[in-house]
């Protein structure tokens, strides 16, 4: 079918590339001592990339057995567009082999996994539900145009798992997220137990004083906020003032303590890809090193506009965090001494603007007193910018960890960030 | 998939152990025109074609879902799904009804309008902002285009066929100063096609957005605290949205877990609080001609006076809660399995003055334009943004002031919602839950609300 479309594009004087995604993916989720739901998908979809009287047109299709009205669409799509640009088409690039076939799992060896984790209810008999979600995805991703075929696969496991404590008729909610490229569930034990822990303090949280605090947010919460603004490197946005760095390429706009990399080479990470969505090969790259943004993204298109080299970002970067300090979360808390850990981050899709950089967001977390945990705390507002927070960091932890394909963060602890409560 | 083919899968399935099976099957194309900078910079085109099977016994639940439709594919899919239910068959094979056919109500269909007239809309959405102050940068509208047919087959005899339009244009305009950027944005949807555009006054929304974006550059912050907040009509109903109706949702109800479990009957508002879920109102955004259950939607009455008066109930739900379906099954496509979700929910109006809610504020927020929100059903704890405010001081609106959010606790702010005026007004969005994103229409009249967490500097 692809080479009947690329003929095709070919006789009529059309450029045109072709990303193949194939998913099969198996979930499995768990309600208590419960298999609650299995799911099973196999799919396919093409990402049309095409060129034709210069003009660019992306076509997305579940479909290619009709090239014809593809090919039709493509050049219906260019008459309709007002903007003349370039792009170019993937070559060979030296890659190594990672054609791997998918990996067979025991998913009723998970099953048992998930439920034995009801066994936690006799030590801990407040918890009400224990709700367990596992899925295996396999992908596979190939470049096809008349030149070359590139190909890459990966196996990842993904858990996210919820417990809903229940006590004096008060419902508490506490949830964690898991990625990883071999299942392994003395991991998810772990996690499960740390948040059973963190359910429990968060039964009697109450809200605090309004003040500027020094706080830590713990890993994933900054992963959130990093993964929010992913886009913001994007030379496309920044030209187009849609990003909170239109004016700040080769300036400092964060703390030096802060380097942010994206790391899609090492095959130790999640998120790892031998080529973008346009065949570029990706590469380690520093993003903002020392606190100074250094490094621009550019998919084809925007490299021609600007005289660059793509950087392998095409469909969104890939395993991207901050480079860690050497001080543990527990030392980060003892540097503290007095101020809020903040564990909790919601609401980033309205919360944080990603054109202005403005960050409001509903927060829960702990207070430390004398570097001790005094109390946990909910309805509470982080209210700061990308760029004030980011400015404020005293130091960066090292407890460094993924979670997902985009990346992951160390937690960090900043000064001086207001945190609204009640009181 | 024909009428023969679907009995033929749905029969192979109900050869085992099972009780229900549903197939949904689904072929839609999503079109967005996207103007930046003066120009129609890109048209993103999305052609989905796949099937969803679901297969229950009792309260066990598997689902599957390819696009790769050929037999093979699919006799794998459903072997695959169906392998660990027994052979003990307990339900009679099926011969479905004749096909329902139902379609979206269109006066301008997506092709109708041709792509110039498209671009001279937005050709005109970009003029009229920037010619309000050389402080707008740039201007970011697209035109939203979805026309999907599905089909949905269930051994309950169901077997339906809906034809669905939907139509929306969205608009962010970006002002900067001073290394300074603010931004505004609305948007704008139906079920249906291009007749959109006669619903808007476009020369006054661009304006208003404009003139938004550039007074925020001088806005002062928000105050932060607790106090009384007064939230405009229309998109501020996202509280009503997030801090009850997903509590409503069977999806947590079912498990006995969310904040409103339980509590039918119970007063769990104050009594200027009627809430409505309608998926039947004319051509709104969150309307389906029928739900993703083939079911048809109702206008479910959720909260009347402060009392709870019922839930959201789709197929499955219903069995764990034996209550009735309300026609809510929605999933964003065949890639999600159905669960029970909103559709066009909105506080009913009543009759106090916006003038007498500002008037009795000595110190509080007007939120005049609010963003989207989220909630954690079970805790009942929400969030949403504020994206246009003003400061009330000693019963005057005063000055702009900044965006920030507004946290709370269903229980709590149900209770605290002190006047309710009659400017109903609805707006549209996407809402992401455990089926997916699906448009979901809100609506409010002007509220005050005695008390809530702002948070601002």
């Amino acid at each position: 079918m692809i080479d009947e479309l690329l003929k095709l594009a070919n006789s009529k004087n059309i450029k045109i590339e072709v990303f193949v995604d194939e998913d099969i993916t198996t979930s499995i989720e768990t309600m208590n001592d419960k298999l609650e739901k299995y799911e099973s998908s196999s799919t396919n979809s093409y990402r049309i990339k095409a060129l034709y009287n210069n003009k660019i047109v992306t076509i997305n299709t579940e479909d290619i057995s009709n090239p014809e009205t593809i090919i039709n669409n493509i050049i219906d799509f260019t008459n309709a567009l007002d903007k003349e640009e370039d792009t170019t088409f993937a070559r060979n690039i030296d890659i190594r082999n990672n054609a791997k076939e998918k990996e067979d799992k025991d998913y009723k060896k998970i099953i048992n996994d998930l439920i034995s984790l009801n066994k936690y209810k006799e030590k801990y008999p407040n918890i009400e539900n224990i709700n367990m979600y596992y899925t295996d995805k396999y992908n596979k991703i190939s470049i096809v145009n008349k030149d070359v075929e590139l190909i890459d696969t990966s196996n990842i496991n993904y858990i996210y798992g919820e417990i809903v404590w229940k006590e004096e008729g008060i419902n508490q909610t506490g949830w964690f997220n898991l990625i990883s490229l071999k299942y392994d569930f003395s991991k998810i034990e772990e996690k499960f137990i740390e948040t059973i822990k963190d359910v429990e303090a968060k039964i009697k949280a109450v809200s605090c004083k309004t003040n500027k605090y020094n706080v830590i947010i713990k890993n994933e919460q900054v992963f959130k906020i990093l993964n929010r603004y992913k886009d913001m490197y994007d030379a496309e946005q920044i030209r187009n003032n849609l990003s909170p760095l239109t004016k700040d390429y080769n300036k400092k706009i964060f703390s030096d303590k802060i380097t942010i990399v994206e790391d899609p080479t090492n095959n130790n990470l999640v998120g790892t890809r031998l080529f973008d969505m346009e065949g570029n090969a990706t590469y380690y790259k520093e993003l903002v090193k020392d606190g100074k943004f250094i490094t621009k993204l550019y998919d084809n298109k925007n490299a021609i506009i600007e005289g660059k080299k793509p950087t392998g970002t095409s469909g969104g970067v890939r395993n991207m965090y901050i480079v860690p300090g050497s001080d543990s979360y527990e030392d980060l808390i003892k540097k503290m001494n007095n101020g809020i850990i903040i564990d909790s981050l919601e609401g980033l899709h309205a919360g944080a603007n990603v054109i202005t950089g403005e960050l409001s967001l509903q927060a829960t977390g702990y207070e430390v007193i004398n570097g001790k945990i005094s109390k946990s705390l909910k309805l509470i507002i982080m209210q700061t910018a990308l760029k004030e927070l980011f400015n404020n960091v005293i130091c960066v932890g090292n407890d460094l960890e993924m979670f997902s394909v985009t990346g992951g963060s160390p937690s960090i602890l900043f000064d001086n960030i207001t945190i609204v409560g009640k009181e | 998939m024909n009428k023969v083919t679907l009995e033929s899968i749905i029969n192979k399935i109900l050869s085992k152990e099972v009780d229900f099976c549903e197939t949904f099957e689904e072929e839609s194309i999503t079109k967005v025109y996207k103007l930046l900078n003066g120009k129609l910079d890109k048209i993103n085109y999305n052609y989905l074609k796949g099937i969803g099977i679901r297969i229950a016994n009792n309260n066990d639940i598997v689902y599957g879902y390819s696009n790769k439709l050929d037999n093979n594919s699919i006799n794998n899919l459903v072997d695959n799904l169906t392998k660990n239910f027994s052979d003990n068959k307990k339900m009679s094979n099926i011969a479905l009804n004749d096909l329902k056919v139902y379609k979206t109500k269109v006066k301008t269909t997506h092709d109708e309008l041709s792509d110039d007239k498209k671009k001279e809309y937005l050709y005109k959405i970009d003029k009229i902002a920037r010619s309000y102050s050389d402080k707008i940068v740039q201007v970011d509208a697209s035109f939203y285009e979805y026309d999907g047919k599905v089909t949905i087959a269930n051994n309950s005899l169901n077997y339906v066929e809906d034809n669905r339009v939907l139509t929306r244009l969205i608009i962010n305009v970006v002002a900067e100063s001073n290394d300074k950027q603010t931004n505004s944005m609305k948007t704008f949807g139906l079920s249906g096609g291009y007749e959109l555009v006669d619903t808007i006054d476009i020369e006054k929304e661009v304006t208003l957005l404009a003139e938004s974006a550039v007074k925020k550059l001088s806005a002062k912050p928000c105050p932060s605290g607790e106090m009384p907040v007064i939230i405009g009509p229309g998109f501020g109903a996202v509280i009503f949205h997030e801090a009850c109706g997903h509590s409503m949702e069977a999806t947590t109800v079912a498990l006995g877990t969310s904040v409103l479990s339980g509590k039918l009957g119970e007063k769990v508002a104050s009594d200027k609080v009627t809430i409505i879920d309608d998926g039947t109102l004319n051509n709104y955004w969150g309307t389906t001609n029928v739900d993703d259950e083939g079911n048809q939607p109702q206008k479910n009455i959720l909260i009347e006076n402060g009392i709870l008066k019922g839930y959201l109930i789709d197929e499955l739900n219903n069995r764990k809660m034996n209550m009735n379906i309300t026609g809510s099954g929605r999933r964003e496509n065949y890639k999600y399995a159905p669960t029970s979700r909103m559709n066009n929910t909105y506080l009913a109006p009543s009759t106090d003055k916006i003038e007498d809610m500002i008037k009795s504020i000595d110190y509080g927020i007007y939120a005049t334009n609010m963003g989207g929100g989220s909630v954690d059903p079970v805790t009942g704890d929400f969030n949403f943004s504020v994206n246009e405010a003003y400061l009330i001081e000693n019963g005057k609106v005063t000055d702009m002031v900044l965006g920030g959010s507004l946290i709370g606790n269903t229980i709590d702010i149900l209770k605290n919602v002190e006047m309710v005026s009659d400017d109903l007004r609805f707006d549209t969005g996407f809402c992401g839950s455990k089926s997916g994103n699906v448009p979901v229409t809100i609506g409010e009249p002007t509220i005050k609300v005695s008390k809530i967490l702002v948070g601002g500097n």
